[in-house]
């Protein structure tokens, strides 16, 4: 496995894993106790350095051998320069509003200062006249922001700043080299990561310290863990692929749907599929679960304990004629053409859908069918949610946050159609 | 014509052609980043306030520990611009929580359109203003 595709995967696995250490301060504390979370973190990592003992010796760090780097020439050296040149458009975007965008204040970092400063009365964040800041919204982003300020001993604005800089740049990093591993070339890593990020909206929006590139992370790395599962016949990458699915549930409301849905379609591929019966084994599924099962105990408590009902949602059956109902569908439909299509976009959803017609048969091939069924099921629930809900007029909520849904698809939807195209020539890739 | 389509996969592959069309957007999206980013640095580097909810700063020291606090503005706060002044507000003051046109808080934020409405606000609902910003925030305690 690449070392690059790992690095990006633990930092993304580390960050999740530390938001859940400070979460257990507030679920056994009931406070933020600093030396609770530094404490956990210390015996977290003493654990698995004392379990993963005998793997570190055995393990081939060839991306640190230096002789092997000169010797690949330029083009090894290309995707890193790709990642460079993105880390620098991404810090200049988030300079231009150091305090984020409106959900930044108005709900992640609002969040994260309740939590940070409200010592016993951390709760309050569920008040209901916190409506504006969505009281129901897992805390993943707040939680890293939090520890973050641990560190900082303030609620310095800079650590919500470079979070959001960081997570945009593992997952463009985990694009370049995820599909650098599985298809055993550079070329279409550098091609999806240089479309990201030459994409000003993507820019802007990665950069607003939303949690909404936190899901696009989660999404990209558990797609790309079970396809490396898949792969490999790697058991262990089906946990790490639950692991993800938890802390993607973790992230925002949207994000414990796509992880539900990701879920479902994964276990149902798992076990149905002849590779389970075969090679990969009937107990891949349980892998796959406790991994899931494990990264999902926060949401699952927050959902139960502490999870105010969502104050932003009235049925379309509470009282609305059937005329509204017709007229909801045909907006939210027109929307997300309209969407889709949009000049922000600099053309990669028409693009995107170019290349699924042109490699169509490859694209639904065995482990990639999760993507469309992902894609499918998760537009349709979505656009359903629209039609459901009508606290808000329907124009100007499908204008505030459609963009942002498919912002957080992106990044994956970009991995399945550039993977399907250069499928052919991985014989590299294949022995990965 | 046909023969030409037979013969063109041949020569060029798909991948080919895809890269290319891949290539293309990402020079016109590159070339409209490079346009305006250093724009947008500009204009933002020539605004006066970074942040609207600034106004409110250093008014969270007086709060001490108080955990709600109320917040009178004579504003529309469904209009957007006044919308985002109360969440930054909310932002800058957490983890108090600003209570919305309530005034029976022993704190009560008042920021009006003018100083005047804002004093006949005080009055009216029998408080005390402790402390006036630059901006002309009040902060004002309710009267024992």
């Amino acid at each position: 496995m690449l070392l690059s595709t790992r690095l990006f995967l633990s930092m993304g696995l580390g960050l999740g894993i530390s938001a859940y250490i400070v979460f257990c301060s507030f679920l056994f504390l009931d406070r933020l106790d600093n030396l609770f979370v530094i404490a956990g973190h210390f015996i977290l990592l003493a654990l698995l350095v004392f379990i993963g003992r005998q793997s570190f010796r055995k393990e081939d760090f060839s991306l640190m051998n230096f002789r092997k780097l000169k010797s690949a020439g330029i083009r090894r050296v290309i995707p890193w320069i790709v990642l460079a040149a993105s880390g620098l458009t991404l810090y200049l975007h988030a300079g231009l509003y150091p305090l984020g965008g409106w959900d930044a204040w108005s709900c992640w970092n609002l969040k994260a200062k309740f939590l940070f400063l409200g010592g016993a009365d951390w709760k309050n964040i569920l008040d209901p006249a916190l409506w504006r800041s969505s009281p129901h919204y897992p805390l993943l982003l707040p939680l890293v922001n939090v520890w973050g300020w641990i560190w900082a001993q303030d609620t310095a604005p800079i650590i919500p700043l470079i979070n959001s800089v960081l997570f945009s740049l593992i997952t463009v990093g985990l694009l370049l080299s995820g599909l650098k591993m599985v298809t055993g070339r550079n070329t279409p890593g550098i091609l999806g990561a240089c479309f990201l990020i030459t994409l000003p909206f993507f820019n802007t929006l990665a950069t607003s310290q939303y949690a909404d590139i936190v899901v696009a992370y989660f999404v990209l790395a558990a797609l790309l863990c079970f396809v490396i599962a898949w792969r490999g016949e790697n058991k262990i990458f089906l946990f790490l692929t639950g692991l993800f699915l938890g802390f993607l549930s973790f992230s925002k409301s949207e994000g414990t749907i796509a992880a539900l849905i990701l879920a479902a379609i994964m276990t149902v591929t798992l076990l149905v599929s002849r590779k389970t019966k075969g090679s990969l084994g009937l107990n891949s599924v349980l892998y796959f679960l406790s991994g899931l099962l494990i990264a999902s105990l926060p949401t699952i408590i927050f959902q139960l304990l502490y999870a105010p009902p969502n104050q932003t949602f009235t049925s379309i059956f509470s009282g609305l004629t059937e005329r509204v109902g017709l007229y909801r569908l045909k907006a939210i439909a027109l929307f997300f053409l309209a969407e889709l299509t949009s000049a922000k976009w600099g053309g990669i959803w028409i693009i995107l859908l170019a290349g699924m017609i042109l490699s169509v048969k490859k694209s639904l091939r065995q482990e990639k069918i999760v993507f469309p069924a992902f894609f499918a099921l998760y537009g349709l629930t979505v656009a359903f949610y629209y039609w459901l809900n009508t606290y808000f007029e329907i124009l100007w909520w499908l204008s505030v946050s459609l963009n942002r849904i498919l912002f957080s698809l992106l990044p994956a939807a970009l991995f399945w159609i550039l993977y399907s195209f250069w499928e052919d020539n991985n014989k590299e890739g294949r022995k990965a | 014509m046909m023969k030409l389509l037979k013969v063109f996969p041949r020569y060029i592959g798909l991948k080919s052609v895809f890269s290319a069309i891949i290539i293309i957007a990402i020079i016109i999206n590159a070339i409209e980043l490079f346009k305006k980013t250093p724009k947008n640095i500009a204009q933002r580097n020539n605004l006066p306030f970074y942040f609207l909810g600034m106004k409110f700063a250093g008014l969270d020291k007086i709060l001490g520990g108080v955990t709600r606090i109320g917040y009178y503005t004579d504003r529309d706060l469904s209009k957007n611009s006044e919308a985002a002044q109360f969440s930054q507000a909310q932002y800058i003051l957490a983890p108090a929580i600003l209570d919305p046109y309530n005034l029976n808080h022993a704190f009560t934020l008042f920021d009006c359109s003018s100083q005047e409405k804002c004093q006949e606000k005080i009055r009216a609902s029998n408080a005390i203003p402790l402390k006036k910003n630059q901006f002309g925030v009040i902060l004002a305690g309710k009267k024992p």
